[in-house]
């Protein structure tokens, strides 16, 4: 990937992740806390209407209800900007918890025709990786 | 959608506040965490000092640097670890210690590791109640009232003496800090210690002997909560921003009893709003109201003290609830940091600072509002006219 090769050579930035894909959102879910990593480069994405953030509480993590509300998030900005294109991004919360995502894209794809890209990418596991739809 | 930030960036983190707090002190700050932490960035400015750890005048925290593996092992000797390092190589009179958000899920116990390290060390340490999904002053808040627990003990004490607590440098600007010294001074109160910007630590350890708290900011509200139950310092709440304000709250310091007049709309038909930091938007409140404005709401994307809420103020969680206030049909005037304007409103809008959020699209100094200079600035602002 060449936003990987970005990474490696110190000039990775998160709109990277958008580069080959123009259409594509980009969703980060994680915990306020979270933002402290890039969160200027966000910052400029939200301003240009590619990104949006998700900070699902410590309740909604125990309980399971974060992954409804990434589905309910995600439909929500493909029907306000017009785009079936996603790209994921999240925080070691959702590593922690081992998230399906593969069930994620699936419902997504099935009942709203989404596409959903996974980018994994946690300071906890020090991984860094993509579940391409 | 709840917790779905789609235009405005949030707020920082409680473990910010965290980071702000200890940054001003000569302490060390150890946060169970995966990575190290940057100090805040405000204007582009880093300082970084090489290897896994950073401890300069800028952040005086390090991070446990834990991984995948103490999920199962347990994060406890990787936090001990960090404090070996900084206690190897730095000089530091306190430590305080708290979670980030992938360490709190597995809920180590910080007080465990706090009592095996105090068993080692003659130093005072103290656990901050952190998680990484609240405010920024949230975690102003809960940081002070741990340093106070740990730097304050009983004196003597000295009547006529008072300690503001919750100072920061994001609502008070430098001027407005020594306008405050002087009118305590002038009112014939010795300041003791100011909690929430640098100051020195003997300052802050003589705490106790004040006769009286001064709360300007809704982060010194539990430090002043304990203060009051541990030593009996009794505490008078408000941000002497404003004339009016500032005269009731130097009544009230000097013990005259607080007379209430509170004019509420019966049937909530708000014409202003005040989005920001509780005690600061307040005092505008009081202020607006003698400017013409009867009807005005507080709302505010950080913690907010039910005890000072009035009829019609939120503490906002989400973009979608700050929209909904600001299409209010009846809205003229609305007081805010420029990023919360997200949606088209016909309503004036007053500029106020903004330093507490990821990524402000704009960089706005807190201005002057030190007794009547808000007055003059609301005024000014009022009428269209330029601040002089």
């Amino acid at each position: 990937m060449k936003y990987m090769d970005e990474k490696r050579s110190g000039k990775f930035s998160i709109d990277a992740l958008l580069k080959d894909s123009p259409n594509s959102q980009l969703l980060f879910v994680g915990s306020l806390n979270c933002t402290r990593h890039r969160g200027f480069q966000m910052g400029e994405l939200m301003k240009e209407g590619r990104m949006a953030i998700l900070t699902p509480s410590s309740a909604d993590y125990s309980s399971g209800r974060y992954i409804n509300q990434i589905v309910d998030a995600i439909v929500e900005l493909s029907k306000e900007r017009n785009t079936r294109d996603f790209t994921l991004m999240y925080g070691c919360q959702c590593a922690l918890l081992s998230t399906d995502f593969e069930m994620i894209k699936d419902e997504l794809k099935n009942d709203y025709d989404i596409n959903l890209d996974v980018h994994e990418n946690c300071h906890l596991c020090m991984s860094e990786k993509d579940h391409r739809g | 959608m709840k917790r779905l930030w789609k235009r405005l960036s949030p707020c920082l983190s409680d473990i910010q506040g965290f980071q702000e707090i200890i940054k001003n002190t000569c302490g060390l700050g150890i946060i169970d965490d995966s990575s190290n932490y940057k100090p805040i960035k405000r204007d582009g400015a880093h300082h970084q000092r090489g290897g896994h750890r950073m401890l300069s005048k800028e952040t005086r925290t390090v991070a446990s640097n834990i991984k995948e593996t103490d999920v199962i092992n347990g994060t406890k000797d990787k936090i001990i670890e960090a404090f070996n390092r900084s206690f190897d190589e730095d000089d530091f009179g306190f430590a305080l210690i708290t979670s980030a958000p992938c360490a709190a899920m597995i809920n180590t116990d910080l007080n465990e590791v706090k009592e095996e390290l105090q068993s080692e060390y003659d130093i005072p340490i103290e656990v901050v109640p952190l998680d990484g999904e609240k405010d920024y002053l949230y975690g102003m808040s809960c940081t002070l009232e741990a340093l106070g627990k740990i730097l304050i003990s009983k004196k003597e004490r000295v009547e006529g003496s008072i300690n503001v607590l919750g100072v920061n440098d994001v609502d008070w600007n430098e001027e407005d800090m020594t306008r405050l010294e002087s009118w305590l001074s002038e009112n014939g109160f010795k300041l003791i210690s100011k909690w929430g910007v640098k100051e020195d630590e003997e300052r802050l350890k003589n705490a106790g002997c004040a006769s009286l708290n001064l709360v300007v900011n809704v982060t010194g509200l539990r430090l002043a909560r304990y203060m009051e139950s541990a030593f009996g310092i009794p505490y008078v709440v408000g941000c002497p921003f404003g004339k009016k304000n500032t005269l009731e709250i130097l009544d009230e310091l000097k013990g005259v009893a607080k007379n209430e007049v509170e004019t509420v709309p019966e049937d909530d038909n708000f014409e202003a709003i005040v989005i920001g930091e509780q005690m600061e938007a307040n005092a505008i409140r009081n202020a607006l109201r003698d400017a013409g404005y009867n009807s005005v709401k507080v709302l505010s994307f950080f913690e907010m003290d039910k005890e000072f809420m009035k009829s019609g103020d939120k503490k906002l969680v989400s973009e979608d609830e700050l929209k909904e206030e600001l299409e209010g049909e009846n809205i003229k005037l609305i007081i805010g940091e420029p990023d919360y304007k997200i949606v088209a409103t016909n309503a004036k809008w007053i500029n106020l600072a903004n330093k507490m959020r990821v990524a402000p699209t704009w960089s706005i100094e807190p201005i002057s509002k030190f007794g009547e200079q808000l007055d003059r600035f609301l005024e000014n602002e009022l009428e269209g006219r330029e601040q002089i």
